[in-house]
Parts: structure tokens; C-alpha cells; sequence
């Protein structure tokens, strides 16, 4: 899934990068002369920015209220706790990156496709008298979901001049979910022989889009934008803090696979860290004003 | 522009204003699980309290230190939320066998076990399991098979005397029998075997014994009558006003809920197939035989699946929900519309792990209880209770 997404976002960013190049091409060819010095500064103080953003994200899972379907009788909760991984599993982000540009300061709003991964394990154990009586099992899981995402943030520009514009940035972010799914890797342990003999107990993936729900959260980074030509390339780096939980409560004990073995979501926000790459040029040379004749 | 940043802005802040929290205790689906690999649970039923839950359980202990043949009594209490509060095992020595239903008059909640003599107890027991108190029943009516609440709050006990005869007992709530009936359950020493087994072996050998009343007068027990497990109807004379024989016990009826229209919902087995009727007359003054029920045999279900019927009403109709278990292990909820018959609704519980079935209730706000076992890690049985509120009751009956 993800090596398609890498694939699809890298057919997409070239057939950006050539069609913006062909209208940069033409539009450098037949509106730049024709302008004013003054018009010109205006021109770039005052724009809008209009292009296609594609990217990688890492998540860091944070969870909050733990929840288990397994209820111990005489053994502590917290032994049922699942251990989560951070930034272990690469995501894809491809969209629009729109935004309003005036005198340093932009508007952006970057809808896009966003799948994000992360890994979490949880371990049950049971005891006898004897050795031989324990057994252990290990559930590995490898939860996958996508999100419609619509980022809306300020950015301010540290250079207002030159070429390569360094910025700062921040927002807000509303999640919609689109499909989510869990992969649980089952392994038993049984030491009944005496020696601990380990056993593929299975693979079940589950859609667990139900548990799902759309999410918001904040944002801040760091970019950098890049003019060649008429195109500018944004090169941006963010921190997603997660402000409400993906787990939808109304659904956390509804019927399912992984209900059935133990598995329940935590209420869990989402936190993670998003590198993208923009192309985009400037809406204002199909305005009248500089349309070309 | 600025209308679309509007916009996103509302967006955000109705997100931020959207009530994530519902009641916990609205729905759930909890698995009770002990570090003990050698303890297996085995739940019987589950009664909602003032407080919480009560779940009765028997427990099969096979540690080094126990060699019962009969497995022992385990009272769970559960919060609102399902969540565990505390349990008590009754001493193994003294105390096994537990049968359900619990049986609710006021606030309190009572059950029937056999104590190391075979003679029927009655346990009474608050919201709280520390309240537990144990009455001995008397009359010596001993190998307690199944209890049930007549109508002027007595305890109707199916019993067996240990030889040949079933027993049908009113039992006052301080212990006292007021009104036995006995019927021979034949004198063939197989018939008696095949009753110690369903002690010794429940879960290989256990039979669908139940009993209740239809009227002042009318009772029924689903038991052991002339050598053949049999729906029989009593006024509580000497001999049963009607009989609906099953096979042996190779066939016969698996669970029974009476209608107020005076047919049955009723669930039956006759070898390896099952069957259902959601609305079956079944005349209570003749003999007849279950095998006749058998229209369509259910081959969804395994081979004598245990199964359990309960009534219930959603915008004035009146249903009948059937639960057994299927042959790939989950437990099936069948919703009947009594007055057509036909099927509404089928819910499956349970996936990969699998899930047996103990009992179900519908509790004071029409949410359905469900109570089972499951295979923790496909090994270990372990109780599972799962609270289907009265929305998604809705939502599965079309």
C-alpha cells in the first residue's frame, strides 16, 4: 500500500513539475517584460500560490486512557498495557497546497490525502504451579489509516528577499477518516515440554474503520521556499500535535475480530512528524492584469 | 477565500466542541481472564444488580491439590462498566455443581448448588458478594438440576433422587419444599448414567434441564421422565398431565420460552441436527414428540449446542431471541418475530477465538446481556459478558 502511494505521489509530482514548468515557460515568456517595476514589486507582494504538495510522515502515537477487553480477575491491569512504537512506520501525504501570500505572511491551506502506520505490541502471560505450565502470547499489530486532511496555517517568512525564503509556520488541522485497518500478528510460546517452544499463531487483518473517527490537532514547523523561475518549490518540515482522539468510544467494544481476542483501541491522539514538498506558482498570472495577449 | 478560512475555522471549532464521550456503560464486551493456566471457567449466568452485575460461574480446578469430580461455584461481581470488582470461590470441599438461573425477588438474587453430600443448597446474595448466605433445602431433595421462580416468588426445583426419579419441588425461601412431585425416570441403569454424567462431565454429557410454570396450577420441566429426556407438563399430581417425549437423550428439547399467546419459542436437537420454532403450540395434556418440531433442520448450529430464549419487545413487538452456538464456534442470535415468525436479525459474537454460550438476559432497559466463555489464546476458557445496548438491538432488528 505504501510502496503504491510512493509510487503514485512520485507520478503525480512529475506531471506537476512538467505541466507548472510549461506554463512557468510561457508565462516568463510572455508577461514578464510587459511589467512595471512597481507593478512588478506588487506582483510579488501581494499573491496568491496555487500547487500540488507531496510528502512522508512519521507518527508517534500518543496514548492516553488505556482500555483493554480483558478484564484480569487477579493480576494488575497494567501487565495488559500495549507498548507503543514512535516513528516506526513511513505514511504518505499528497494534495493542494493553496495559499495566500502578502508582504511576508501567507495563508495556506494544503488539503491532502494523509495514510499514516504505526506498530504497538501487548503480551499476556499464564502461570501454573510448574514451569511447564506457562504459556505466553504476543500481539504484534501494525495499524494502518487514511485521512482527507485539511491543514490551515500562517506562515511568515524570516527573508522576505532573495531566492530561498526561509519560513516558520503554524495551524490547526481537521482530520477526516477514510479507511483504517489492523494487522495483528499472533505468536505463542508454550513451555509444556519443558522447553519453550515458540508458534506462529496466525495473522488477522480486521477493517477497523469503525472504530475510527475524523480527528483535529495543531501544527508548527519550519520551510523554506525556493524560486526558479516563476515556480516556487516549498520545502516544509511540521510537528502534528494530535488534540483529539482517533478512537471512536462509541465504538470501542463493538463486534469485531480483534474485540473477540482481547484487542480494544486506546483512546489514542495522534502526533507525528510531516516533510513535504511543494510546487506551486502564482495564481495572479491568469488574472487580467497580467493575462498574456 | 476568507469565506472558505471561515469556514475551516467553524469546521475546527465544531470539532473541538463534539461530545467524544458516551456512557461506558451503555455497551461493552469484557473478557475475564486469571494468570492461572490450570483454572477454566465455565459461567452459568449473570444477573444485573443495583450496583453492577453478578455473574455465577462453575470452575473446573485441576491443580495437583484438587481431584473433585464435580466443579466448583464462583461468584463474580462486576461494576456498572463490566469491570471487575471482586469474586468469591466457594470452599471446593464443601460446595459444587451450581445451577443457574439466578432467581430475583427484591434486591436479592438466588441461586442452587450441591454441597459434598448431593443435597441441594440455596444461595441468596445481595448486590454484593459478601452477602452471600447459604440455606440447605429440605426433604433431602439432593442432585439439584435446575431452578426457576414460580409466580408467588417460590423456588421450582428439578432435582434428581439420586436412583430413579426426578423430583419437582416448590421451595419456600428459608429452604422448606412445601410440594414434591416425582416422576421414575425408568429403571434402566443407563437412564440414571446419564445423569451423574451430566455432573461429573458437563461440558461432554451435560442435558438442557429446565423447568417453569405456565399457569397457578401448570408446571413444566424439561428432564429425565420414563427413560427418555422429555418437555413434561404437571400439575404437580402423580402422574404429568402431557409429555413431549424426545429420543433418549440422543434427541429432544434444547431450550423453551413459553409465549403469551400459549405457543412456545423453542430451540431442539434430535442427533447431530438442531432446530428451531419461534412460535410452536405444543399441547400440555397429551403425549406428543419433539421430533415433530423438526421441520427444518439448522445446520448453522453444532451438535447439541447448549441455547437459550429470551423474550423481547422493541415499539410493541414482541420478539424472541435465540442464541446457540454455530458450528464454527461463535455464538448466533436469532431475532424471531413472534407473531409471523419470521427472522429479523441475526448477530454473530465471537471470530477467532472461540466462543460458547452460558445464558442471555434482557435487562431492566431492554439492553440484551450475553454470557459465555472463550478460548483466551484458543486455550484457556475463560468468562466473556457482552452488553448489547437497547440502539444496537435496534439497529439489528429490521
Amino acid at each position: 500500500m505504501i510502496r503504491n502511494a510512493f509510487l503514485f505521489a512520485s507520478k503525480a509530482a512529475l506531471i506537476a513539475v512538467l505541466l507548472l514548468s510549461s506554463q512557468s515557460v510561457l508565462a516568463q515568456r510572455n508577461m514578464k517584460p510587459r511589467l512595471p517595476g512597481s507593478e512588478y514589486q506588487n506582483f510579488l507582494k501581494t499573491q496568491w500560490w496555487l500547487g500540488l504538495k507531496f510528502g512522508a510522515n512519521f507518527t508517534q502515537p500518543n496514548p492516553k486512557d488505556r482500555y483493554s477487553s480483558v478484564t484480569p480477575i487477579n493480576y494488575d491491569t497494567e501487565l495488559l498495557e500495549k507498548t507503543y512504537e514512535n516513528f516506526s512506520q513511513p505514511g504518505v501525504l499528497i494534495g493542494l497546497d493553496l495559499s495566500f501570500y502578502h508582504k511576508g505572511v501567507s495563508v495556506a491551506i494544503t488539503p491532502v490525502f494523509k495514510q499514516i502506520g504505526y506498530h504497538y505490541k501487548s503480551n499476556l502471560e499464564w502461570t501454573g504451579d510448574l514451569d511447564t505450565e506457562t504459556f505466553e502470547t504476543e500481539y504484534s499489530i501494525k495499524q494502518t489509516a487514511s485521512f482527507i486532511e485539511l491543514p490551515i496555517s500562517l506562515r511568515y517568512e524570516i527573508i522576505k528577499q532573495g531566492k530561498l525564503r526561509p519560513y516558520i509556520m503554524a495551524g490547526f488541522q481537521y482530520s477526516f477518516a477514510l479507511y483504517a485497518n489492523k494487522k495483528t500478528d499472533i505468536k505463542h510460546t508454550d513451555y509444556i515440554t519443558g522447553t519453550p517452544q515458540t508458534y506462529d499463531g496466525g495473522s488477522v487483518t480486521v477493517d477497523v474503520k469503525e472504530e475510527f473517527q475524523n480527528y483535529y490537532g495543531a501544527l508548527a514547523g519550519l520551510g523554506f521556499g525556493w524560486d526558479v523561475g516563476n515556480i516556487r518549490t516549498v520545502l516544509e518540515v511540521s510537528y502534528a500535535y494530535g488534540l483529539s482522539s482517533i478512537t471512536d468510544t462509541d465504538k470501542r467494544y463493538s463486534e469485531n475480530d480483534l474485540v473477540s481476542l482481547g484487542e480494544s483501541n486506546d483512546e489514542t491522539n495522534i502526533n507525528g512528524i510531516n516533510a513535504s514538498l511543494s510546487v506551486i506558482f502564482p495564481l495572479r498570472y491568469i488574472d487580467n492584469t497580467f493575462s498574456s495577449r | 477565500m476568507k469565506n472558505l478560512v471561515y469556514a475551516l475555522f467553524l469546521l475546527i471549532i465544531l470539532a473541538a466542541c463534539k461530545d467524544d464521550e458516551i456512557d461506558p456503560k451503555t455497551s461493552f464486551t469484557k473478557i475475564y481472564d486469571s494468570f492461572r493456566s490450570d483454572q477454566s471457567y465455565y459461567p452459568i449466568d449473570i444477573v444485573a444488580t443495583e450496583t453492577g452485575f453478578l455473574v455465577l460461574t462453575s470452575q473446573s480446578l485441576k491443580n495437583t491439590d484438587d481431584d473433585r469430580n464435580y466443579s466448583g461455584v464462583q461468584l463474580i461481581e462486576l461494576d456498572e462498566e463490566g469491570n471487575y470488582v471482586a469474586e468469591t470461590t466457594l470452599n471446593a470441599e464443601q460446595y459444587d455443581s451450581p445451577i443457574g438461573d439466578f432467581m430475583t425477588i427484591d434486591d436479592m438474587y438466588y441461586f442452587v448448588m450441591m454441597d459434598n453430600n448431593k443435597r441441594a443448597q440455596l444461595a441468596s446474595v445481595g448486590s454484593s458478594i459478601e452477602s452471600l448466605v447459604i440455606t440447605p433445602l429440605s426433604n433431602g431433595l439432593t442432585w439439584p438440576l435446575a431452578a426457576s421462580l414460580s409466580t408467588n416468588d417460590n423456588i421450582i426445583l428439578l432435582s434428581f433422587d439420586g436412583t430413579d426419579q426426578t423430583i419437582i419441588s416448590l421451595v419456600n425461601l428459608d429452604g422448606t419444599a412445601t410440594t414434591n412431585a416425582a416422576y421414575s425416570i425408568g429403571t434402566n441403569n443407563d437412564i440414571a448414567a446419564v445423569i451423574f454424567d451430566h455432573f461429573t462431565d458437563p461440558e461432554r454429557y451435560g442435558l438442557p434441564f429446565f423447568c417453569g410454570q405456565l399457569s397457578e396450577t401448570t408446571y413444566y420441566f424439561n428432564g429425565i421422565y420414563d427413560h427418555t429426556l422429555s418437555l413434561v407438563f404437571t400439575n404437580l399430581g402423580q402422574n404429568p398431565t402431557g409429555v413431549c417425549q424426545g429420543q433418549g437423550t440422543d434427541g429432544g428439547l434444547t431450550a423453551l420460552l413459553p409465549l403469551p399467546s400459549g405457543g412456545y419459542s423453542l430451540f431442539g436437537y434430535q442427533f447431530n441436527d438442531n432446530f428451531i420454532q419461534p412460535n410452536q403450540a405444543i399441547a400440555n395434556d397429551v403425549v406428543t414428540s419433539s421430533i415433530n418440531f423438526m421441520n427444518v433442520p439448522f445446520s448453522e448450529y453444532k451438535s447439541r449446542t447448549p441455547a437459550n430464549i429470551v423474550s423481547y419487545e422493541r415499539n410493541g413487538t414482541m420478539y424472541s431471541v435465540i442464541a446457540a452456538e454455530t458450528q464454527s464456534r461463535q455464538i448466533a442470535l436469532n431475532v424471531f418475530d413472534i407473531a409471523t415468525s419470521e427472522s429479523v436479525g441475526v448477530l454473530k459474537i465471537g471470530n477467532i477465538n472461540p466462543y460458547t454460550l452460558s445464558s442471555i438476559k434482557v435487562d431492566e432497559d431492554n439492553n440484551l446481556l450475553v454470557l459465555g466463555t472463550t478460548l483466551v489464546s484458543g486455550r484457556f476458557p475463560r468468562v466473556f459478558f457482552k452488553k448489547i445496548s437497547e440502539k444496537e438491538m435496534s439497529d439489528l432488528i429490521q
